[in-house]
This record gives structure tokens, C-alpha cells and sequence, in this order.
């Protein structure tokens, strides 16, 4: 007997042939007065059950949703952290590039305070011109360029590595020291001994003059004498200026000795 | 699991993607810095001819003076012989590049030469030369031109390579 109307579709059916679940669109009805024994026993057998989670229903009109937005923050600080990353990696390389062009011309014999030692670069002197030895190319000269070493610490100096100068001559063309060690042999004929050869490993302790060997274009005359000012950024050594003496390479006319 | 726990576990595996998608750029970065560590900048060629220092050419070849101009764009000085640079001769035959690698001039094999001689050098963010001496092979039989091919190698490994293409 249809005797109940569904709460939502409002279609009639036997509430006690379907337990009070409408057979056409499933909904349950709540108990109502005057039910079946059958039913009122279902009905507190649903009342005992513990009441089942929250289910938020989604339609396509009103989502609700609940939002992680974790991703979204993890995207961004991402983000962030490439260009903070790049952005700090150019902007030292640009303040590290320009500290390494920023030059200071001295005249020959100025003083050059680098660390616990002030240099003098005195003069550019020929040693071997070009064409009289076999061992040299055909096209280059050996020079010494004159320098005079002080030592502020007062202590003992065994390498000099880090402050070596180099020489730039012609069309951009740098050239370092040679070890004095290899070119001991060749220069002993040229008048030059060997305590007056300078290089990386010569050690000293107040100050200490002599000779940086190069080995130049035979058709330079002038030679840029350059040192390097570094210091200590970030755990790392940077160049942080640069100092140069432009000098004329003297022509060996008589004895180096004087 | 219910949704808290599982909120955890899911901003747990975004953490864990940040931290490696930064280091991963991390070292992209690094890589790219070391990219661009020096530039081939230009080439210039000058025929000395079939005998260099007493030394004389294989046959069918020929002595190049080539000069490089490089830049360091990096913060520490870096030795000219350390800058490696692969020379090889492109021809064109039949509409297809042929390349043919040159052999560099050792010094340290001619006796007569000061083999210490390495010093040229590239001090940090400047822009300098290096000059090699390349065998160069002469086909007088093709009348098609020659162009050499600069390639560029850091170290003993080629980490990057980069062309020039220089008319003879």
C-alpha cells in the first residue's frame, strides 16, 4: 500500500515493504509516528550507529574545497631562490669584473703595497735579443724586468707566488715569469747570476732586488708591468684592483752588471 | 590515513622536491658559470710556410701561425697552454663538409726551442691571445677554399666546445 510520500522526490511507496528507503531516488526516510514494529527495531538499530563523517558534496556550482597550499608555496620560494641564486652569482661577477679593470698607473719606482710587502718596479731591460740564440723562437727576446721587494713583516718570505708580476706587450699578449731555475743555464753567458733572477719560490727576509725573466714579441719596446691586488671575499681570494707600470725595455748596450 | 596525516605526507614530498630542484639549479648554474669560464673571441691565420723553426712540414702540408683572442671571464688567471684548442680543416665536396683535424706544432719535441717556454698567459676578466702553429694540410688538387675550425677544450676533458670559422 503506497501509503508514504518521499520526503524528496515526493513519490508515494509502501513504507514498510521498502524499510522507509524510496525506491526511486534511494533517499532514506526519516521514522515518523505510527511506523512498524519491524521498522521502529531498524530505526534504533540506525540510531545506535555512530554518525558517519562529514561528507562535503562538490557540485559543479558550488565547490567546496579544501585547498594544500603548500605546493604553491614550495613553486614560489623555488622560484625565488633560482633568481636570488643567479641575480647574486651576476651581480658579483659584475663587481668582481670591474674591481679586476679598475687600474692604477704608477710612474717606474712608485711604491706598490700589496699585503705585507711594497714593491718597486724599476725597469725593462733586454737580456737576450732576439736572433743570437737558437734556443729562443725566432721572433722573441728574453728581458728582465728590475724589481725591488720590501718585506713590512720583517719575517722570512719563501714564496711569492701570489703577487707575481706579469707583462703585457702588443695586441693584448700576457706573458708570466719564467722559474729562474730554467733559464739559469741560458742567462750565465748574458752576464746575469743567478742571485740576481727573481721568481715564485725565491725566498727572502727584509727585502731582496732583481730580475723577473720574459720572454717577449722581438718588436716590443714598451712593456706593461702589471700586479694584482687581491683579497680575501668570502673564504675566496678576489681581485679587487690592478696596478701597472708602463716601462720602456731598455736595450742591452753593455755589461747587465751595471 | 586520515587528511592531516596525509596533508604531511604531501608537503613532506614538496620540501623534498624543493631541496632537490635546488640543487639541481644549483649546479646548473655552476655548470653554466664554468660554460662561459672563457670565450673564443676571434682568429686570425698567417702562413709561415713548410718549415718552422728548422722543422720541417709533413708532406702536403703547411705551417699556420694562428692567433686566438680569448677572454677570461673567470676570477683566476689561466695558463694560455691549458686552453686547448682543436684546429680542424673544413672543406666543402660536393655539397658536403669534410673535416680534417690539424696537428699543432709541439715545442717540446724540437729540442732547439725552449721547451719551458708556456708562459703566455690570461689574466682573470681580460681578454688576451693565444697563438698556436698548425700544420694545415694543402690540397693543391681541389680548388675549393679552406676554412679552419676552431674548437675550444678546458682541462683535458672538452667541456664545452665553441667554432670559429677562420678563412685561409
Amino acid at each position: 500500500m503506497k501509503d508514504f510520500e518521499c520526503i524528496k522526490c515526493h513519490k508515494m511507496f509502501d513504507f514498510d515493504k521498502y524499510y522507509g528507503v524510496c525506491p526511486k531516488c534511494g533517499v532514506f526516510n526519516p521514522k515518523r509516528e505510527g511506523v512498524g514494529k519491524f521498522c521502529e527495531e531498524i530505526y534504533r538499530k540506525y540510531d545506535d550507529v555512530p554518525s558517519p563523517p562529514k561528507i562535503i558534496v562538490v557540485t559543479t556550482n558550488n565547490v567546496v574545497k579544501k585547498k594544500n597550499k603548500t605546493p604553491l608555496f614550495v613553486l614560489c620560494f623555488c622560484i625565488l631562490a633560482v633568481l636570488f641564486m643567479f641575480g647574486c652569482v651576476s651581480i658579483s661577477q659584475r663587481m668582481m669584473n670591474k674591481a679586476a679593470n679598475e687600474t692604477i698607473t704608477l710612474e717606474a719606482g712608485e711604491s706598490i703595497s700589496l699585503k705585507n710587502r711594497d714593491y718597486q718596479i724599476l725597469k725593462a731591460q733586454e737580456i737576450i735579443p732576439a736572433g743570437l740564440e737558437t734556443f729562443l723562437r725566432e721572433d722573441e727576446k728574453m728581458i728582465g724586468v728590475y724589481v725591488k721587494i720590501t718585506s713590512k713583516a720583517g719575517s722570512a718570505e719563501y714564496s711569492l707566488e701570489n703577487n707575481l708580476p706579469y707583462v703585457k706587450y702588443g695586441d693584448d699578449f700576457y706573458k708570466q715569469c719564467l722559474y729562474s731555475a730554467d733559464v739559469f743555464p741560458y742567462i750565465d753567458n748574458y752576464g746575469l747570476t743567478t742571485e740576481q733572477v727573481l721568481d715564485s719560490y725565491t725566498g727572502f727576509y727584509d727585502s731582496i732586488e732583481g730580475y723577473y725573466i720574459y720572454l717577449v714579441d722581438k718588436d716590443a719596446d714598451v712593456v706593461t708591468v702589471t700586479l694584482e691586488r687581491k683579497e680575501k671575499h668570502i673564504g675566496e681570494e678576489v681581485i679587487t684592483g690592478v696596478y701597472q707600470v708602463i716601462l720602456p725595455i731598455e736595450e742591452r748596450e753593455t755589461d747587465i752588471h751595471e | 590515513m586520515n587528511e592531516k596525516q596525509s596533508n604531511g605526507v604531501n608537503n613532506i614530498a614538496w620540501i623534498i622536491f624543493a631541496v632537490i630542484f635546488l640543487f639541481l639549479a644549483f649546479e646548473c648554474m655552476l655548470m653554466f658559470s664554468d660554460r662561459t669560464k672563457i670565450e673564443l673571441l676571434s682568429a686570425e691565420t698567417e702562413k709561415i710556410g713548410d718549415t718552422y723553426q728548422g722543422v720541417k712540414a709533413q708532406d702536403g702540408y703547411e705551417y699556420y701561425k694562428v692567433t686566438s683572442t680569448l677572454k677570461n671571464n673567470g676570477k683566476e688567471m689561466l695558463y694560455a697552454k691549458n686552453v686547448h684548442i682543436a684546429y680542424k680543416i673544413k672543406q666543402e665536396l660536393h655539397g658536403t663538409d669534410i673535416y680534417h683535424s690539424c696537428e699543432i706544432f709541439d715545442e717540446s719535441d724540437n729540442s732547439t726551442i725552449l721547451a719551458w717556454d708556456n708562459s703566455l698567459m690570461l689574466p682573470a676578466w681580460k681578454t688576451g691571445k693565444k697563438v698556436d702553429i698548425v700544420q694545415i694540410p694543402m690540397d693543391n688538387q681541389s680548388p675549393a677554399e679552406h676554412y679552419l675550425n676552431l674548437e675550444l677544450e678546458m682541462g683535458e676533458e672538452v667541456k664545452f666546445s665553441q667554432s670559429i670559422s677562420v678563412k685561409l
